[in-house]
């Protein structure tokens, strides 16, 4: 167990980060802190593809390093994911400033009594 | 320019249209509309003229920047893919005719929906599956955009709703295609399919990857139970945009989960994991029954079609499960089929919504005599999805009906079959309240927009709330002739896909 | 025996289905709307004649509109058990269109234009289960008809009608569920389910467990329609319809096309050796001895007229079931005794179709006379309009020859 906590720390740091994220997602009633518990969640995937890019010992993939390179590959993907996730990020922030400004509230259930006598 | 080059064409041209739209309000606020139509009836022509030669002459590809697959992105156009360009074409070229009256009418809205377009076309066309999960959130993106663009805050709540659950589906999609990458070190489809055929299919590493990426597009096809975004999106949305994202954006999900399923898994895979064989009738069925009760016990007409796109995905979800010729090639007709219906139904809920303020199932009684074509086409459109012959309805269902029996899955047989009634016990009530019943209260448009229960075109002005446009009629009188007409165009469609599918099962 | 690719069976399809197109479109002008029906109507009656010669020398008028879906091709045959009822259908459509315009003007009822629309629409798709060349066109058509009878049916608009209307989606559409499941197993397992006579060839080798299933699925879908016990209930509440639609549609056009069903699964997919040797024929004898008896018993004791008559009907379709079920149990080596079985059963429908539309014609002109429609009030109406009493009595003959053709 202690070994596999140590080999593999990053992995288990990712699985921690899904988990925290997911839950947050579920359990906050605040609807910003939802929009965080995502965040975290995204980080986690993040960290999945970066540890599994990397190689023991693995110079910087650029030609003038000396092999063997980490792949350079998920490095890229993930930069993508991050921009993605920014855009993610504006838009949902984007709509709770709207839900505050029609309903005064951030409070998920505070939110579902204002709703329910619409 | 040579043919292939048009399958880089149909991802490019509408994020153009989006910039154009967005950049003519600099020079005329409205414009949109036009860059949008001008766009999309473009994207139309382009994407017959792809779909016409991937039938005539086989799959087209193209490499993006010269970089050779596996390496590089490659664009792949058979006639699944064909097929679904189309589709997209056609019906946001329908939705823009409803629009222009319907609203909402600002040029970032254009934008926003020429974006969708270009996000959808791209998981048509993608033979990368980290390329997919961009697209997939590039439509995600839109979408969630688009349901906010009601001026409700009913529409930002459900929009926020969307986005979360949505985005946990695209991120467990992203995961999962991290599994195949570390398995395989490539995410070229057909280079995936080869490698993870290597690799053995029981090997843990393929197994998680299944998973994972199927829950993920489960989430984004609204399979139950992981449909709980859904039903509040499309009744929270414009009535523009929830006859374009209903008849979309799950239906492009579901053809990319039968894209995955069969183009990097293959029916070997399937065969050698019976959890794998499971998940897929699992979900099928919990979604084609539960789906339809849900839809039996609303009472907000827009929720109940919702919840019924829940049941018929259930169907598609099916023949992916069963996954023979027939059985696929249903799922096409009934992705297009569903498409045309569906969106059809949304944009007619809005008509009549438009006409005479009803929205819930109670507010349609005596709809007839307050709103002749819009109850006639509800009508004509809720037997075609009942599936009574010879609607395109009856025309999908029968070839998954069929695909089963082929397969013996006799269960799976007799859900699809009893279907039919589940789907007639929701729109029975409906059809029987329009049709057969005095109104009971007088409703004016007027008065629900005081109410602030009309979503659309609220801030926009200048706009008689009463009175409904050519555009809209046209358009809605255009789908409920098509879902008649193209059940008598389904054999001729099959006879070409043919070779699609078996290349695919291959 | 040579088939004559037509347009003619189409045509006879058709003809009343876009007549709906300028009734509707005439919802301002009654006499000009009735006068589409009238004309679709003749039209109708004509060009269904106009094929009864072939099929008294044998030939067979077929239209051929290419492939619809895998294994199903979409033609119309108008042979001669087809033509036989359509021939009742559209001779009945012609009398009964003369009879709505009476009724309906009478009773001044609302929605006439729906009404006149639904009912074309109805015997389009009556006509159209005739002439159906396989099990998948006949699904078609017979789905249609539900569809359009259902406006008629809850044509009141009262909560009773209303209704009436759910029950008979409910129960038709599930029949129609069962059919296509029936459809579906007859495909798989004999790859086509065009109509041949003395049964598809495929089917005599297949899986008997599954065969029967088949045959069970076909059988209780139509019977829906047939009103066979126990699924018959649909039929006395859709009473509750206009009396011309319980005349021509609840004892012709719609209960006959469940009998038709039943037929054509008997004799042109199974075909009667099959039946026979599966031994399902019996059972299905069985069956509409029961409804047979029991429905008679029941019709003693309602007072409601058109309920009365509903469970005659009950009753009396099923004398053509059980002379086509007769005809299957016994067609082993027994040679005349099925054929005239088959033929009795056969010739009921003709014979019950004309007398029961002159009884509901009474009923529904009593009603318009005398408003309740109680059998308490019959002999003061016999003698109220004693033409008309007389009239009712009077198929008796045509009554007795059908159920007492020797053999059955």
């Amino acid at each position: 167990m202690m070994d596999l906590l140590v080999s593999r720390d990053y992995y288990v740091a990712t699985f921690l980060l899904l988990g925290i994220g997911t839950y947050v997602m579920i359990a906050s009633r605040n609807l910003v802190k939802k929009v965080i518990g995502m965040n975290i969640f995204q980080t986690g995937i993040f960290l999945f593809f970066i540890a599994a890019a990397y190689v023991e010992g693995g110079n910087p993939p650029v030609l003038t390093m000396d092999a063997p390179h980490v792949s350079p590959l998920p490095h890229v993907l993930i930069l993508t994911a991050i921009v993605v996730g920014v855009a993610l990020t504006a838009v949902a922030l984007g709509m709770v400033v709207r839900i505050y400004a029609e309903y005064g509230t951030l409070d998920e259930e505070t939110l579902q009594e204002v709703r329910g006598s619409e | 320019m040579a043919v292939s080059d048009l399958a880089a064409l149909v991802v490019a041209l509408p994020i153009f249209g989006s910039l154009v739209a967005f950049l003519a309000a600099l020079v005329r606020s409205k414009s949109g509309w036009p860059v949008a139509v001008a766009a999309t009836a473009a994207q139309l022509a382009v994407t017959v003229t792809l779909a016409v030669r991937a039938f005539g002459e086989g799959t087209i590809t193209y490499v993006v920047g010269g970089f050779e697959a596996p390496y590089g992105i490659e664009l792949v156009v058979d006639g699944l893919t064909g097929t679904m360009l189309v589709l997209i074409a056609a019906v946001s070229l329908g939705v823009l005719a409803y629009a222009r009256r319907a609203g909402p009418r600002s040029n970032p809205f254009y934008a926003v929906f020429m974006l969708l377009v270009a996000g959808l076309t791209g998981m048509s066309v993608t033979a990368d599956l980290f390329n997919m999960y961009v697209f997939l959130e590039i439509t995600g993106l839109s979408a969630y955009a688009l349901v906010a663009s009601g001026d409700r805050g009913r529409s930002a709540v459900a929009a926020l709703k969307y986005l979360l659950v949505g985005t946990v589906g695209a991120s467990l999609f992203l995961l999962g295609v991290g599994y195949a990458y570390i398995d395989t070190g490539t995410l070229n489809m057909a280079d995936l399919a080869v490698k993870l055929a290597a690799n053995g299919y029981t090997a843990t590493l393929t197994q998680t990857a299944f998973a994972l990426i199927v829950v993920g597009l489960f989430i984004k096809v609204a399979v139950f139970p992981l449909h709980t975004w859904q039903p509040d999106a499309y009744a929270g949305a414009p009535d523009t945009v929830s006859g374009l994202i209903s008849a979309l954006v799950s239906t492009v999900a579901a053809y990319a989960l039968l894209r995955v399923v069969f183009t990097v898994f293959g029916t070997a895979f399937l065969d050698a994991n019976p959890f794998a064989h499971a998940l897929l009738v699992g979900g099928a069925i919990i979604s084609i029954l539960l789906g339809s009760l849900l839809a039996v016990s609303q009472s907000e007409v827009k929720r109940m079609l919702a919840y019924s796109s829940v049941s018929q995905f259930g169907l598609i979800v099916a023949a992916i499960s069963i996954g023979n010729v027939t059985a696929l090639t249903g799922a096409a007709v009934h992705l297009v089929g569903h498409a045309i219906m569906k969106g059809g139904l949304f944009l007619t809920a809005g008509l009549v919504a438009t006409e005479t303020g009803a929205r819930s199932v109670d507010e349609y009684e005596g709809l007839v005599k307050r709103s002749p074509v819009g109850a006639g086409v509800f009508g004509v459109l809720a037997v075609a999805m009942v599936g009574v012959p010879p609607t395109i309805g009856f025309a999908g269902k029968w070839y998954i009906a069929v695909g089963a029996a082929e397969a013996g899955s006799w269960t799976l047989l007799a859900v699809i079959v009893g279907s039919t009634l589940l789907t007639l016990a929701y729109f029975a009530r409906l059809v029987e309240r329009m049709f057969f019943r005095e109104p009971t209260a007088d409703l004016e448009p007027a008065v629900e927009r005081a109410d602030g229960a009309l979503p659309d075109g609220g801030d926009l002005g200048g706009s008689d709330p009463g009175s409904a446009s050519l555009g809209m009629y046209a358009a809605v009188v255009a789908a409920a002739v098509l879902a008649v007409a193209l059940g008598f165009a389904v054999f001729g469609y099959g006879d070409v896909l043919q070779s699609t599918i078996e290349a695919l099962l291959s | 025996m040579t088939d004559i690719t037509s347009l003619r069976p189409l045509a006879a399809v058709l003809v009343s289905a876009v007549a709906v197109v300028p009734i509707l479109a005439s919802y301002r002008r009654p006499n000009l709307r009735e006068g589409w029906t009238v004309l679709a109507a003749v039209c109708k009656l004509g060009l269904v004649a106009s094929m009864v010669p072939a099929a008294l020398r044998g030939d067979v008028y077929v239209t051929k509109l290419g492939p619809f879906v895998p294994y199903i091709d979409l033609t119309l045959r108008a042979d001669a058990l087809g033509l036989l009822f359509a021939l009742v259908a559209s001779t009945l459509w012609l009398v009964t269109s003369f009879y709505s315009i009476g009724y309906m003007r009478g009773l001044d009822e609302h929605s006439q234009t729906r009404y006149f629309a639904a009912f074309a629409g109805s015997v389009s798709s009556a006509v159209g289960v005739a002439f159906a060349s396989n099990l998948v066109v006949l699904y078609l058509f017979y789905e249609l008809l539900t569809v359009a009878t259902y406006p008629l049916v809850a044509h009141d608009e009262t909560d009773e009608a209303r209704a009436a209307g759910r029950k008979y989606l409910a129960y038709t559409f599930g029949g129609g569920v069962a059919v296509l499941g029936g459809t579906l197993l007859v495909v798989h397992l004999a790859g086509t389910t065009a109509f041949t006579a003395g049964g598809i060839a495929g089917l005599a080798n297949s899986d008997p467990t599954l065969a029967r299933v088949a045959f069970a699925l076909l059988v209780t879908g139509f019977g829906v329609k047939a009103a066979l016990m126990p699924l018959h209930s649909w039929l006395p509440d859709a009473m509750v319809a206009p009396t011309p639609v319980s005349g021509l549609l609840h004892a012709v056009a719609v209960v006959k096309s469940g009998v038709f069903g039943v037929a054509r699964v008997l004799l042109d997919v199974f075909g009667i050796d099959l039946v026979a040797e599966l031994g399902v024929g019996g059972v299905l004898a069985a069956v509409a001895a029961f409804t047979l008896l029991t429905a008679s018993v029941i019709a003693l004791r309602q007072d409601n007229l058109k309920r009365r008559l509903a469970f005659s009907t009950v009753s009396q379709l099923s004398y053509i079931v059980l002379g086509i079920a007769v005809g299957g149990a016994a067609a082993l080596g027994t040679g005349d005794a099925a054929k005239w079985a088959l033929i009795g059963g056969l010739l009921h429908i003709p014979a019950h179709a004309f007398m029961k539309l002159t009884l509901f014609f009474c009923a529904g002109a009593s009603t318009s006379r005398l408003t309740p429609t109680t059998s308490r009030t019959w002999p003061a109406s016999a003698s109220a309009c004693p033409s008309r009493w007389a009239r009712s009595q009077s198929p008796q003959p045509a009554w007795r020859a059908s159920r007492w053709s020797p053999g059955s």
